[in-house]
């Protein structure tokens, strides 16, 4: 499975360095510590590092707007050509291409994009929490516990523990929940597709939303500046995301200061609301930001939320077609005036309930 | 719940409030066009409204920014309210339109995280509707009374 | 009782686990702990802790956060009136450090101390004036553990005025103690104001525990294969690293950086500070919030300039602190070998690969 997955993106990264098709391939090598291969930019001599497995979690297009930027201040129209880059993508990966296409940070034709049709990636916390359990009470850290993970033909994973020995896990049982609930795991318009099926595609997930609206708006609160408390401002969720691409972060505005920098639980939650805000119709949930955030915050739940809203709403969801407008840039003739407060009306703001 | 009709209840509440500790401080982001217009023809006709609320004049209510709204709260608003003209009716064509779709947005994810939906309000106000707007802003008042002093977003400076 | 040699206080003592909190008074008392909203198989340094956890590599958060908070409220001002927000003076007892994290200490105490230079920071220092460090040392170093690349190692006292180290079944009676040996002329006051709760350890189990520390600083060096020891090596890194800052390697160790700050916020060593103004209308504060070097806006001037425009510039801005200015300016290799940064980077970058690259004789020529 991953073996052969390998073998193939080689050869495809190889051939397309020697034919001068791309100067750069973007795609994953071996990690240095269990459960992770890390992004991998390889030119014709490296590519035997490259390797495709189900550590790949990574949104590779989170490099790509540095490699299509301008020089600000230009006035003139760009004179060297763009860089022709090879990306290895999975079908989060390639929605998030086609959001940066769509709002020009890529330049579509100059970017060579291999698609993997994506069976799903390995959650590392569920397997970390996976060992802990294994410890009982007081167990082990168990990031440490683990030594090595390995993918078995048989499509299980093994995990070579410290005090455990050798746990073996269903790939289902530990893979990232974006990718149980991804409906989109075939990307859709690459210019080559490896071989191989993608796993079936899941439900979106929206279950949890819908239940999570059933609390109370005291209980909803409780759990937000609760997961909030613990977050540091380190930013590293909007810098894992991939269409998070402004130079300028409205976090870091300073002639108009919409939030202090340090981690004031007032900023730290409404640098949340606006960057979450901010996604809105361009989230493709591969909970980049999830994986990235050192404090182990619960942001899926709510990227998965703004992504809900746009589609329930504005029937628009960030998949594979470029030419559709953003839901912001536009509107529609939809009937959205559930919210507005209308002061004929004898009931109460009780809220949407949606 | 037996609910009688909003004008009388909300008149009810304001003088009920009279002597209360707290008051409400809403910020309303109005658009110049119809619902400022609307609010100073309410004025004009003296219709009467709780003095709670300070008005933000914009051109559009396309040009509110979510980021004020969560500002406002953050700053310590009880409430925030915008207004802008009926869809269909916006001064530059479809400003409205593509603002209801924000509004929509941030009301809901604003709800979900826990901010009380009474605290952060959006209708429309046409610039006839000077009694609407009164209307208007008692309703949201009372609202805003109902869940009492913010406390959820506010930042305290010092 | 004490080994006594004209020392004043007591040397060492054996305590049970369970009188640990006893120690913590009227002090703030810090420990290993699982509550809350720790995530699953972490733990982390919490305030009074209703049990302490053992059985841990390290803690989430290095000491850092009690000494120098991520956010401190300087001074307040209303207009024209400033306020000092007085600094607490607080007696701070910290249980259950790692030795890197101790050692690290060490390091800061150096920057926020009065060596740097004769000025001292008074909300560190403070802080850390009043403060008793009691590290726990390692048996069993994680993966992600090279404390002994860096001039430290999973025993070393460097940084705490007392050491702990967990007794086994067989050594003193029922495995829930601790062997606590003091370093500093502190650690030996604090020893004695609380003999109550102390043993006596014998020479004998002392030596095992020697034993066994010899055996967990070999476990950290065969894990880490990185031969070499930096902190042994101050003046050739001072004369090494320096024709390294245009080394060609650092385009292709640097190439998967999101520039996301995680390591920066996490590593025991790192100290880069912002100080802002925060206010509304007439009235304000003004703070100190950690910053770091990886944030774009780090460097950039008043002017509009930014010296490090791109993700390389800023990360080789990282190791070369480490592992170049800090050592001209200190003598010291900033880094501990904890591995935090190592776990918490999302693109898996991995500050051994930068040490092993440069460990190898500098050379233009080398293309990764």
């Amino acid at each position: 499975m991953s073996n052969a997955r390998t073998a193939e993106i080689q050869k495809i990264a190889k051939d397309l360095l020697e034919e001068g098709k791309v100067e750069l391939f973007i795609g994953f090598q071996e990690g240095t510590v269990p459960l992770r291969s890390r992004p991998a930019f390889v030119q014709a001599e490296a590519v035997e590092s490259l390797v495709w497995d189900s550590f790949c979690a990574n949104n590779l297009a989170v490099y790509l707007p540095k490699y299509y930027e301008n020089q600000p201040g230009r006035r003139k129209k760009r004179e060297k050509p763009y860089p022709k880059i090879g990306v290895a993508a999975k079908g989060c990966d390639m929605r998030s291409i086609v959001a940066l296409t769509k709002e020009r940070q890529v330049q579509r034709d100059s970017l060579l994009v291999v698609g993997v049709p994506c069976e799903g990636m390995i959650d590392t916390r569920k397997v970390e929490a996976a060992v802990a359990a294994k410890g009982g009470d007081g167990g082990a850290a168990a990031a440490d516990e683990i030594l090595e993970a390995r993918e078995t033909e048989a499509g299980k994973l093994e995990v070579t523990t410290r005090s455990f020995g050798v746990l073996s896990f269903d790939r289902e049982e530990v893979l990232q929940d974006c990718c149980l609930e991804c409906r989109f795991p075939m990307p859709e318009g690459a210019d080559i597709l490896l071989s191989g099926q993608a796993r079936k595609p899941g439900d979106g997930g929206y279950a949890r939303i819908e239940q999570f609206m059933k609390k109370s708006s005291e209980e909803r609160w409780d759990y937000f500046s609760t997961e909030l408390s613990r977050c540091i401002r380190c930013n590293a969720c909007r810098q894992a995301c991939p269409t998070c691409w402004c130079k300028e972060c409205f976090a870091e505005q300073t002639d108009l200061k919409w939030i202090g920098v340090g981690n004031t639980p007032s900023d730290a939650m409404i640098f949340q609301i606006i960057r979450v805000f901010h996604q809105a119709g361009r989230c493709v949930e591969c909970d980049a930001c999830y994986r990235a955030c050192p404090m182990h915050i619960d942001l899926r739940l709510y990227t998965k939320k703004i992504v809900k809203d746009v589609e329930d709403i504005f029937g628009y969801l960030p998949a594979f077609d470029a030419e559709a407008l953003p839901p912001l840039a536009t509107f529609g003739d939809e009937q959205c005036d559930f919210f507005i407060t209308d002061p004929d009306k004898a009931e109460t703001a009780e809220g949407t309930g949606q | 719940m037996d609910v009688p009709a909003a004008k009388s209840i909300h008149a009810k509440e304001l003088l009920t409030a009279q002597n209360d500790e707290w008051h409400p401080k809403i910020v309303a982001f109005l658009c110049n066009w119809c619902s400022y217009a609307g609010a100073d023809l309410a004025g004009v006709s003296r219709l009467q409204y709780g003095p709670n609320v300070r008005i933000i004049r914009v051109p559009c209510s396309a040009r509110v920014n979510p980021q004020y709204i969560v500002k406002a709260l953050q700053n310590g608003a009880d409430g925030v309210l915008v207004s802008g003209c009926h869809p269909g009716d916006c001064h530059y064509i479809s400003g409205n339109l593509v603002a209801r779709r924000k509004f929509a947005l941030t009301k809901m994810l604003l709800e979900f995280v826990g901010v009380e939906p009474e605290r952060v309000q959006f209708s429309w106000v046409s610039a006839s509707e000077g009694g609407r707007f009164a209307d208007l802003m008692n309703r949201v008042i009372a609202d805003v009374r109902r869940v009492g002093p913010a406390k959820r977003l506010v930042k305290h400076l010092p | 009782m004490s080994d006594s040699k004209e020392r004043t206080g007591m040397d060492r003592g054996i305590i049970k686990k369970s009188d640990i909190p006893k120690l913590a008074g009227e002090r703030r008392f810090f420990a290993p702990a699982r509550e809350g909203t720790v995530p699953p198989g972490t733990c982390e340094l919490q305030e009074n802790p209703a049990e302490i956890a053992y059985g841990f590599s390290n803690v989430r958060a290095p000491l850092k956060e009690i000494f120098f908070p991520q956010t401190e409220t300087m001074y307040t001002f209303d207009f024209d009136e400033v306020t000092d927000v007085p600094i607490p003076a607080e007696q701070i007892l910290v249980f259950g450090c790692r030795p890197c994290d101790a050692r690290a200490l060490a390091q800061l105490d150096e920057v926020f101390g009065p060596e740097n230079k004769g000025y001292t920071d008074p909300y560190y220092m403070k802080r850390r004036e009043g403060s008793i460090v009691i590290s726990l040392a390692c048996s069993a170093p994680c993966p992600t553990c090279f404390c002994t690349a860096t001039g430290g190692g999973p025993t070393e006292t460097r940084g705490a005025d007392l050491v702990a180290h967990e007794l086994e079944n067989g050594q003193a009676g029922d495995g829930g103690s601790l062997l606590i040996e003091a370093v500093t002329e502190k650690g030996r006051a604090f020893l004695e104001s609380h003999k109550k709760l102390f043993g006596e350890a014998s020479d004998q189990l002392v030596e095992e525990i020697r034993e066994k520390d010899a055996a967990a600083v070999e476990a950290v060096r065969r894990a880490n294969e990185l031969g070499v020891d930096l902190g042994r090596q101050i003046d050739a890194l001072k004369e090494r690293m320096d024709p390294l800052f245009d080394d060609e390697r650092w385009q292709q160790l640097t190439a998967g950086c999101i520039g996301c700050g995680a390591c920066t916020y996490l590593c025991p060593t790192c100290y880069c500070f912002d100080i802002a103004d925060e206010s509304r209308m007439y009235e304000g504060r003004r703070i100190r919030t950690w910053d770091s070097c990886q944030f774009a806006m780090f460097t950039k001037h008043a002017s509009g300039h930014n010296p490090r425009t791109n993700k390389k510039e800023r990360l080789r801005q990282r190791f070369m602190h480490k592992f170049s200015y800090a050592v001209e300016n200190m003598n010291e290799v900033l880094c501990v070998g904890c591995g935090r940064c190592i776990t918490a980077c999302p693109v898996n970058l991995d500050i051994r690969d930068v040490i092993r690259s440069f460990a190898k004789e500098p050379s233009r020529e080398n293309a990764s």
